[in-house]
């Protein structure tokens, strides 16, 4: 067992909010006790704040350019020094379906993500209020760095996470569909748009979704929906998300969780 | 599906600290089934209420009655924090009524006085009779009042509290505290080992030398202790030595010193720290004259805070689970008694080894002991054990420090399989430092979802 990075890695292990029970192995064979819901609905400490300045896309655009170049290695450092290794995992992919993989992120999301963090744009419950503390101690070089060293990691494959198996209603789309196609009707533009069509991300601070927990998608999603999540810059994802079906939401997930992008991970 | 080098048993271990299934999705949700069968928990505290939750997820379909006196909680694990005024009496109360509705664990509100380990029926004091398959004792610590000659139960409540089972000695505690006149002294009597909560007694004098400093700047604290050393001796009083003008033991500075810079105070702060070797074992307690006497000399004081030695709570000893020592001898892998046959004992109670006197060992032990019970009952090979502690304290408001250890079986024992890394390191950053108080408080929160909700 590799003992060094144990301690921290219990210590924010605890800090969890909401750290799922998983019985693997065990047959699915009883029903659930509540009915699925963004698992940020039940925090009722959702506090918008009152300082963020939402993003347009020319202060976005100015400030990620204005941040300094990262450093890898040195990112690497911050990623283990500020206990980041302790939820997202050694390699950026988070040992526990509570937390989403970071590895082969976009280093301009990651980036994007922190400051969020910082000016309490993202404030969707205990889970965000815990970052928010981690990102103020951060420099904008540090925000750098570390987004630089998820980046190269090697994006996540078979996470072992949980994939939802929606039942598709008749009107949904398929996720390939949406993916590639959009749908015109409603609007919706192909998500490969931004987000590319292997999942790899890459329009600007489009996230890389190929590999992601669909737990934290799913739940990303559902609180674009309700607002609880409103960083997103001239409301750029909400807008879609607020169109998607639920079942199209678990299509998807399922759908980028599976998406073999890259390198095989060997992180976990 | 929890693939590589997390197992599944690491899995069950590992989601020790946290949890609200209720809010996942049905997908994201798994059962086993094992079939009917009547577990009864005997003592709702962390250990209790954690198995009556896991025996439900684990397997919906048994039965799970819990044997509790209280209809309400009150947490051990942060109630230090009513004396600083961080929280309130009320934050420490805890519902059971999520465990019941949400999980269908059965509770029976009275006090168990008797059983018959043959006839597997537990008896109670409001006259009824339970029925189980398997019986899970949970019952904590009892405080060894008359330890010190002076020193009683009645002591306690009245003029000078102990609070280590919170309750309304916590309150009378603060209320002396926070009422105690500018330049008062506070004295706290550190117990013998084993006992819970290992860095629980040196948490509570550096809260308190916090408060102090802004509401008493001239109190003292002394802290009068039967011990030479602590679990997160080194971390803690280095936290000490930087907030309090605290100066280490010379033993304690050449042990660190190569490894973090320790400032020597001209003039030391208001916390001190008398150690066994220095005759810092209690003897005796007048509470009339308000004095502590230790073997090296009497202390008048204006507040006196008493943790005293402890055993395995009472219902232990009335059930015959407990042997000469006064604490509970189990089976490693389930924590079976080694003395009642269909008993299993969890939590501070048991002697698990390595394993602390902690809320989160207790959690841990609950969590493998449903386990294997129900693999027991289903006939199949319980998995080999492995259990986590961390135990979280506070120097100060923002400055955390935590111990984090790995459990599994060695030669017969538990023991502690990492090695090196327990502690935040000496040399931690003020952003780590930071941040290990930031979890400590989410870890308070977070813990009890995961026992209790």
């Amino acid at each position: 067992m590799n003992t060094a990075p144990l301690t921290s890695r219990l210590a924010a292990l605890a800090a969890a909010s909401l750290l799922a029970v998983w019985a693997p192995g065990a047959s699915a064979a009883q029903p659930a006790p509540a009915a699925p819901q963004p698992a940020s609905a039940l925090h009722a400490d959702h506090t918008p704040p009152a300082d963020a300045k939402a993003w347009t896309p020319s202060t976005l655009r100015q400030t990620l350019a204005s941040l300094p170049k990262g450093n890898a290695t040195q990112g690497q450092k911050v990623h283990e020094q500020l206990f980041c290794v302790s939820c997202h995992g050694a390699k950026g992919v988070a040992p526990t379906q509570n937390w989403p993989h970071l590895a082969g992120q976009r280093a301009a999301y990651t980036a994007k993500m922190l400051l969020d963090y910082q000016s309490g744009l993202r404030a969707e419950g205990q889970r965000a209020a815990l970052m928010h503390d981690i990102a103020v101690m951060m420099t904008p070089q540090q925000i750098a760095d570390v987004s630089a060293f998820y980046a190269l990691q090697a994006a996540p494959r078979d996470d072992g996470t949980p994939r939802p198996n929606p039942q598709k209603a008749p009107k949904d789309f398929d996720a390939a569909q949406l993916i590639r196609k959009g749908d015109p009707a409603r609007l919706l533009t192909p998500c490969a748009s931004c987000h590319g069509v292997a999942g790899q991300g890459g329009n600007r601070e489009a996230s890389a979704l190929a590999g992601q927990n669909p737990l934290y998608f799913v739940r990303t999603l559902l609180d674009y929906q309700t607002g609880v999540r409103a960083n997103d810059s001239a409301k750029g994802m909400s807008t879609f998300a607020k169109k998607l079906t639920r079942t199209e939401i678990e299509a998807l997930a399922t759908h980028y969780a599976d998406l073999p992008m890259g390198k095989t991970s060997s992180a976990r | 599906m929890m693939t590589s080098n997390l197992s599944r048993r690491q899995w069950l271990a590992s989601s020790a600290a946290l949890v609200s299934v209720a809010a996942l999705p049905v997908w994201a949700q798994a059962r086993a089934k094992t079939g009917p069968a009547h577990i009864v928990i005997v003592g709702g505290g962390v250990g209790g209420a954690t198995a009556a939750k896991y025996l439900k997820l684990f397997d919906p379909s048994v039965k799970v009655t819990v044997i509790e006196k209280n209809r309400t909680y009150i947490k051990p694990y942060g109630s230090s924090e009513v004396l600083n005024q961080h929280a309130s009496m009320d934050d420490l109360n805890v519902s059971y009524d999520t465990l019941r509705t949400q999980y269908g664990v059965n509770f029976v509100f009275d006090t168990v006085i008797g059983f018959d380990p043959q006839a597997r029926t537990i008896s109670t004091a409001g006259r009824q009779k339970i029925t189980y398959d398997r019986l899970i004792v949970s019952p904590g610590i009892q405080l060894l009042y008359g330890a010190y000659e002076g020193y009683s139960e009645q002591v306690a409540n009245t003029a000078v509290p102990s609070g280590w089972i919170p309750g309304a000695q916590t309150a009378l505690l603060a209320k002396q505290l926070q009422g105690m006149r500018q330049g008062g002294t506070f004295v706290i009597a550190a117990p013998p080992n084993p006992y819970r909560c290992p860095p629980g007694p040196y948490e509570r004098p550096a809260l308190m030398a916090e408060w102090f400093g802004k509401h008493n700047p001239s109190a003292k604290i002394i802290i009068v202790d039967p011990k030479d050393s602590f679990v997160t001796d080194e971390t803690m009083m280095l936290g000490w030595n930087r907030l309090y003008k605290f100066n280490l033991p010379d033993d304690y500075v050449k042990k660190m010193q190569d490894k973090v810079e320790i400032k020597q105070h001209a003039a030391a702060g208001m916390l001190s720290w008398v150690r066994g070797k220095d005759g810092g074992r209690t003897l005796k307690i007048d509470a009339k004259k308000m004095t502590i006497e230790t073997e090296a000399e009497t202390i008048k004081a204006d507040v006196i805070n008493v943790i005293p030695p402890m055993k395995a709570g009472q219902i232990a000893m009335t059930l015959g689970l407990t042997d000469a020592s006064g604490w509970c001898p189990v089976n490693r892998r389930n924590f079976a008694s080694t003395l009642q046959p269909h008993v299993h004992v969890i939590g501070d109670a048991s002697m698990a080894d390595a394993m602390p006197k902690s809320g989160f060992s207790a959690n841990n032990q609950a969590k493998v002991v449903a386990r294997a019970i129900l693999e027991e009952l289903a006939g199949r090979a319980a998995p080999e054990p492995l259990w986590e502690n961390t135990c979280y304290a506070l120097a100060g408001k923002d400055y955390g420090l935590f111990v984090a250890d790995v459990f599994k079986i060695v030669d017969g024992k538990i023991a502690r399989i990492n090695t090196k890394a327990r502690y935040l390191p000496l040399d931690a950053s003020p952003a780590q430092i930071k941040l290990g108080a930031r979890y400590q408080q989410a870890w308070l929160r977070t813990f009890t979802q995961d026992c209790f909700a």
